[in-house]
This record gives structure tokens, C-alpha cells and sequence, in this order.
């Protein structure tokens, strides 16, 4: 009786073990829990093992005095304590690669994030399921997986389920949705810096916002026209950014959560009390955008920027070479571009739509570094006789006009002075100027490289300095030489020679054996 | 436990003078021998196209080298080979015992329980290690005419001498159920066979069970060797395995409704 009552206490403490284990691989955020859990099923046991040694004893010894019961209980015992091992191994991942080129680690700076992951990450990746490439990524998920349980994926073929790909409005194969906490993130070229870079997009915590100014005759991210801004509302919004309007008169200050502050294309002026807000958010660090086209009658927005040392000229970029448009001459052609942070590698040409030129002013403040950012092809100009335009077609005036490369883009560091005494200087804001607003309008935004230089601007200005780059591995590259004859070694030997090896070892030994007999 | 010898050494002699063991490795090594060149080929032919192809390009990103497109279907293959074998090996270790009553005349021996089982493992073991060990000479053949990756070739080895140790520990198990072979032989495959299909149960079945089964599947731990990773919480897993059913076997052995 007395027996049996204890024995009540091994099987909980089992029980106890199990659920311990399962709790601590399922619910890992609650490890707590799952410990205590595991420490009381773990004392049951020996609390149970202590008190009836005795018997255990005589059950390892004479095997006789085994009961029924027991072994149950003993293969529990082992059952609970292997599960538990594995459930240990199982969150502490250990792992060598012995490829050569490490194809499968992970970099530091990727387990590093993975490890400090706080937020469910879940990616659904849409696959046909004989991709080429989708083993590729599913070892590639596999791995990040392997270091953080909040990282989750699934597959799914959207041509067998058709109806998920409908609602994440998949329109190719290979794509990958990220999703965590209401935020999502899409990628289709799939390698480790791009999925580690969209990992920490979607893990920003402050959602930043982009605000466009309003009440001047800007362009306006609601207007679904040629000239209007929905297009590259989305855009932005596609990368993570929430995208709001404001009317400046209406406000007391720029708002806190505005990343960036765009002036897309005014045509008219801006008010002073406006001006010093903007002011007021450069010196508070903000950063700002301005569109400016040409012919538009804004001398205060000129001067402003001005200050900054930027200089608007009253001309427009004419373009008589590259014939966008149906041979419109007030479209010009960027397609090499300055060195410059934003077009580093970019290779892609951009077009403006009605440009005029956006240069460094003749007298630079000192707390400003300024650098041309795009510039037209070299046979362009910039007319400055813009009444002669209104009669007769645009031709270069050598002397008058400007003659091409033509710059139309800058941008703006405006550094502050943090120790008179050694010169320091901090950055403070950044600011650019494009001398067009249309190049990014409905109408234009999803040719050449326009819509991507606006957004690496736009990732310029928000200094999205948290996006890194990872070396990608060596592609490996062993090829077989052989020749036709040497290549008949492979089916012999492998295929007929060694089994008949063995075939007639074993004739041999067994014949032997049996001639012995 | 250190004697385990004498029962090593009569199983083992037991294995070479008869048949099975030697049907078993010769049809391995025919299947591997097989394999290995038709995959090889493949290679090969692809070898030949990338020389002369425009796409080179393209190609680079397929990762043309012997480990992913020759050794990782292979040693792939083989485990699913090896799953299919095992139970035809372990089989009669304890079945046949029991059936010609010479189980008994064993247990008058000075031999502990775990001597028996574990001479019986490293028996089967060792055969297991002659059917895999000649198939070495596939990675050597082919070291003749590209590079090769011999630290991720081994671990995926093993990998294959891992779970084939799992798996025999499981057949012995079986063995020990029954004194019919075929029944054990049965029922370790059919058990083998389950445990490989558990890799799809997280598609199936939902919520916390999907994930437990799927993580007892052998598939899911067998790919990071064939990867050449060496993965500890896979290695953990097939060593569970492996001591688990030992274990199981000995306190069966023990019981005495066994005995009786």
C-alpha cells in the first residue's frame, strides 16, 4: 500500500518533467515558468528515488524482484530526463560549419540580432514547390530560425493556394512577406543582408513618418492625376514609412515623429513664420527635402535657402538631345552621376520633367558642406532667357546660359560647432534640393531610376545608418574533369567491382565453413 | 560492462557465417554503387555544360560543387536505404534467441543484462560499419578529378553512422519483443517509416502536437549532416535515440514477465 502511494510521486514527477520540457521549448518567453516546473519534477524524482533506494537497488540487481509497474515507471524516468536533454539542446543552438566557404553560418552581426529578438517574427514565403532556388532559401531560413524561436516561416505555393497569394496580392514567385507586429516588408531578391536589412525595417520601434507640406500649391499625396503624389506615397509607405501631410500655418512646430519634411513643388511663396519653423527643425536636427520647379515666384523660399547656401537661378535645364516626351526639350537626362553618398552605385538614368538648376551658392556659410548630387549629361543648358521661349524654340546662348553639365540636385550638411577651441563640428541636419517636383509625380515615377533615387534620398536623410552590408559568401565552383574512357571507371568499380568483392568474400568464408563442417 | 566481448564476438561470427549479412551489404552496396554513379553523372554532364555554356552567369548561383549536387543527394538517399535495411539486420538478434531457447542458456552466464545487449549492438554495429565503410571509396574515386570538401563529407558520414545507430537500437528493441523475425522485422520498419513521415506532421496535424512529431522525425535531423553542419542539437537527437532503446531493451530484459 504503502508502496503504491509513493509511487504516485514518481509519476508526477515524470509528468512534471514532460510537461517542463514542453513548456520550455513551446512557450520560451515564459522560461521561468517552465523551470520551476522542470525543478519540481526533478525533486519528485529524487525525493521517490531517495526513499525507496532500497527497492531500486534490488531492482538493478535481481531481476527477479522486478515488478510489472516498474519498469513502466523506469522507462518513464529515462523518457523524461532524454526529453529534457533535448529540449535543452534544442534552445541553445550549437553548430560548425565545415563548409568550406561557410555557406550556411550566419554573420555575427545577423546572430546578433537574431539573438536579441523581442518581437514574433513571421515570414510567408511563396514559393512553387520546385523552385530552383526555394531549397536555397529554405537553408538560409533554417539557420536564422536556429537562433531565435520568435523567428517563423512557412511556405506556401500560390498556385495550390491560390486564395493566401490573393490577399497578400503576391504578383510573383519567389516572393517573401515579412510580417511582425502589424508592420510588413516584402523582398524578393533573398540573400542574407537583404533579409537581415529587412528584418531591422520592420523592428524599428518609433514608425517614422514622412510629412509633405501642403497649402501652397504643393503637389498632394492624395492626387491620383499625372501630377500627383499617390504614387510615391505608396512607395514610401512600402518601405516601412508612415506618410502624412501638414499645412505649416496650422501647426505651432514641426511634429515629433517627422523623419523627413518634403516641400514638393510650391508655386507659391512661403510665409516668414513658416521659414523660421523650418528653421527651428534644423536646429532641432530635422531633416528636409525641398522640390523646387522652375518659374515659380518664390523669393522667400530663395533666400532660405540661400542661407544654407544653396542658389536657385531663374533658368530652365533644356534637353534638345535626349528626346523624352516626344522630343520635348524641357525634359533633361541625367545618366552619370557625381560621386556622392546617394549615387554610389547607382547606375540607373533619372529624367526631370520642367527642371531649373539647384547649385552651391557663391558665398558658402561656414557650418554648411554642400555637394552636387545629379547633374544633367553634358549636352544640356540652362536657358536663363525665359521669355524668348514663349515665341521661339530654346537655343544656347554662350555667355548667357549655362552651358551643361547642368547640377539639379544637392544636397546639404549642416554641421554645428561643438568645441569652439579644436574647430569641432557635429552634423546637425541634412537638407536637399531638387530642382523639379514632377520627376517623382504619378505620371513619371515608375520609369527609369527616378522612383529609386528619391528613396535612397530619402534613406540619405533619415540616415538609415542601422541598415548594414554583409559580405555575401563565395559562390563555390568545383567543376569534374575527366575523360570518357577514365569516366567508365565509375560504373565499374562502384557499381559491379565492389560488390563482387564482397559477394565473393562471403561465398568464400561461408563455403569455407561449411566444407569445415 | 566491460564484458560484453565474449557476446560481441559470437554474434559477430554468427553474422559473417551466414548469409544475411553479407545479402545485406552486397544489395547496399549495389543500390550506393548505383546511386552514386547516376548522380554522378549528372554532375558530370553539368560539369561539361557550364565549360561551354553562355550561362555561366546564371549558373554560378546553382553552387555547382561536389557537395551539394554529388554528396548531399547521396548521403541523402543512403539513409533512406540504410532506414530500409536495419531492421533486416537486427532482426534475429534477440528473436531467434528466444525462439531456440538458447536466450536461456545465456542467462546462466555470469553476463549482466547489459553486456548481452550491448555485445549484440556492437555486433550489428560492426556490420553496419562494413556496409558503409567500402562506400568511401565513391568520395576517393571522385578526389581523382575535382576538389573535394573532406571536413563536410565526414560530418555527413557521421551523420549516416549516428542514425543508423538509432536505428538499430531500434530493431534490438524489436528483436527483443518477439521470437518471430519477421514480425520484429515488421515492426521496426513499420515504426522507422512512421517516424520518417512525423517530418510532415506540422502540415497535418495542428498546433503543439504538429511541432513535437515533426521534431521526432529522423528527416529533420538528418539534412544539417548532409549540409555539412554539424548540428549538436541533431547529434543529441539520434544519441537520445539511440540510448533510449538500449534502454528499453534492458528493462525489458529485466522483466520478469520476460523471463517467465
Amino acid at each position: 500500500m504503502k508502496y503504491k502511494d509513493s509511487s504516485v510521486i514518481a509519476i508526477i514527477g515524470v509528468v512534471l518533467l514532460f510537461l517542463g520540457s514542453f513548456l520550455y521549448i513551446l512557450l520560451p518567453q515564459n522560461k521561468i515558468y517552465s523551470i520551476i516546473i522542470l525543478l519540481f519534477g526533478l525533486a519528485a524524482i529524487v525525493f521517490y528515488t531517495y526513499s525507496h533506494w532500497k527497492e531500486i537497488n534490488i531492482l538493478f540487481t535481481y531481476h527477479a524482484a522486478a515488478r510489472g509497474v516498474n519498469f513502466f515507471l523506469t522507462v518513464l524516468i529515462v523518457l523524461g530526463i532524454l526529453t529534457f536533454i533535448n529540449a535543452i539542446s534544442a534552445r541553445h543552438p550549437m553548430q560548425i560549419d565545415f563548409t568550406k566557404s561557410k555557406k550556411f553560418s550566419l554573420s555575427d552581426q545577423t546572430q546578433k540580432i537574431l539573438k536579441n529578438l523581442n518581437k514574433e517574427v513571421n515570414l510567408t514565403c511563396f514559393f512553387k514547390t520546385v523552385q530552383p532556388n526555394r531549397k536555397e532559401v529554405e537553408d538560409l531560413l533554417k539557420q536564422y530560425a536556429l537562433y531565435s524561436y520568435r523567428f517563423k516561416y512557412k511556405f506556401v505555393d500560390p498556385d495550390r493556394k491560390p486564395e493566401i497569394a490573393q490577399k497578400y496580392k503576391i504578383q510573383n514567385y519567389g516572393t517573401i512577406v515579412i510580417e511582425s507586429e502589424g508592420n510588413e516588408q516584402r523582398m524578393s531578391v533573398i540573400d542574407e543582408e537583404n533579409l537581415t536589412n529587412a528584418l531591422l525595417k520592420i523592428l524599428r520601434n518609433l514608425k517614422k513618418s514622412i510629412y509633405f507640406v501642403k497649402g501652397h500649391g504643393e503637389k498632394e499625396i492624395t492626387d491620383t492625376d499625372k501630377k500627383g503624389y499617390v504614387g510615391i506615397k505608396e512607395a514610401i509607405e512600402q518601405e516601412n514609412y508612415t506618410v502624412k501631410d501638414m499645412n505649416l500655418m496650422s501647426e505651432k512646430q514641426i511634429p515629433e515623429d517627422c523623419a523627413v519634411l518634403i516641400i514638393p513643388g510650391p508655386d507659391k511663396d512661403y510665409f516668414d513664420r513658416e521659414l523660421k519653423m523650418l528653421d527651428q527643425y534644423i536646429d532641432n536636427n530635422g531633416k528636409i527635402m525641398v522640390l523646387i520647379d522652375p518659374e515659380v515666384k518664390t523669393p522667400e523660399l530663395r533666400n532660405f535657402l540661400k542661407k544654407y547656401g544653396v542658389k536657385l537661378s531663374e533658368d530652365i535645364v533644356i534637353d534638345m538631345v535626349s528626346g523624352l516626351f516626344g522630343n520635348n526639350p524641357f525634359v533633361p537626362v541625367a545618366s552619370e552621376y557625381p560621386v556622392h553618398e546617394i549615387t554610389k552605385n547607382f547606375k540607373v538614368a533619372t529624367f526631370y520633367p520642367l527642371a531649373r538648376s539647384v547649385e552651391p551658392a557663391d558665398t558658402i556659410p561656414p557650418e554648411v558642406s554642400i555637394n552636387i548630387m545629379v547633374q544633367t549629361i553634358p549636352k544640356t543648358w540652362a536657358e536663363t532667357d525665359l521669355e524668348s521661349l514663349k515665341i521661339m524654340p530654346p537655343i544656347f546662348q554662350r555667355g548667357r546660359d549655362k552651358e551643361g553639365p547642368v547640377p539639379v540636385a544637392v544636397s546639404v550638411n549642416i554641421n554645428q560647432e561643438v568645441d569652439k577651441s579644436i574647430n569641432k563640428k557635429e552634423l546637425k541636419s541634412k537638407l536637399i534640393v531638387f530642382g523639379d517636383s514632377d520627376f517623382i509625380s504619378n505620371a513619371s515615377l515608375n520609369f527609369a531610376g527616378n522612383k529609386d533615387i528619391f528613396l535612397n534620398t530619402i534613406y540619405w536623410l533619415v540616415e538609415e545608418g542601422e541598415l548594414i552590408s554583409i559580405r555575401p559568401k563565395e559562390k563555390e565552383i568545383q567543376l569534374m574533369f575527366i575523360t570518357e574512357r577514365l569516366w567508365k571507371l565509375f560504373f565499374w568499380l562502384p557499381v559491379v567491382f565492389l560488390p563482387l568483392v564482397v559477394l565473393s568474400a562471403g561465398t568464400f568464408v561461408i563455403y569455407n565453413r561449411r566444407r569445415k563442417k | 560492462m566491460k564484458n560484453f566481448f565474449p557476446v560481441y564476438k559470437k554474434e559477430l561470427q554468427s553474422y559473417f557465417y551466414s548469409p544475411i549479412a553479407y545479402v545485406i551489404i552486397v544489395v547496399f552496396l549495389l543500390l550506393a554503387g548505383y546511386l552514386f554513379y547516376s548522380i554522378t553523372n549528372f554532375y558530370y554532364l553539368m560539369s561539361q555544360f557550364y565549360e561551354t555554356s553562355k550561362y555561366q552567369a546564371t549558373m554560378q548561383n546553382l553552387d555547382l560543387n561536389v557537395r551539394e549536387r554529388v554528396f548531399r543527394p547521396l548521403l541523402g538517399n543512403f539513409s533512406i536505404a540504410i532506414l530500409v535495411l536495419m531492421p533486416l539486420l537486427t532482426m534475429r538478434l534477440f528473436s531467434e534467441e528466444k525462439k531456440t531457447k538458447t536466450i536461456e542458456l545465456l542467462f546462466t552466464y555470469p553476463l549482466k543484462d547489459e553486456d548481452i545487449i550491448l555485445g549484440k549492438f556492437m555486433a550489428s554495429f560492426t556490420i553496419y560499419m562494413a556496409m558503409l565503410i567500402p562506400t568511401l571509396l565513391y568520395p576517393v574515386l571522385l578526389s581523382f578529378f575535382t576538389k573535394m570538401e573532406w571536413g563536410s563529407l565526414m560530418v555527413g558520414y557521421l551523420g549516416l553512422v549516428l542514425s543508423g545507430a538509432a536505428f538499430l537500437a531500434i530493431g534490438i528493441f524489436f528483436s527483443a519483443i518477439t521470437e518471430n523475425q519477421i514480425v520484429s522485422a515488421v515492426l521496426c520498419f513499420g515504426v522507422l517509416l512512421l517516424f520518417l513521415l512525423f517530418r510532415w506532421a506540422k502540415e497535418v496535424v495542428s498546433w503543439w502536437i504538429g511541432e513535437i512529431l515533426t521534431y521526432l522525425s529522423f528527416m529533420s535531423h538528418s539534412e544539417s549532416f548532409t549540409k555539412g553542419l554539424l548540428n549538436a542539437q541533431d547529434v543529441v537527437f539520434y544519441l537520445t535515440f539511440m540510448f533510449f532503446f538500449l534502454f528499453l531493451t534492458y528493462s525489458l530484459l529485466s522483466s520478469k514477465k520476460w523471463r517467465g
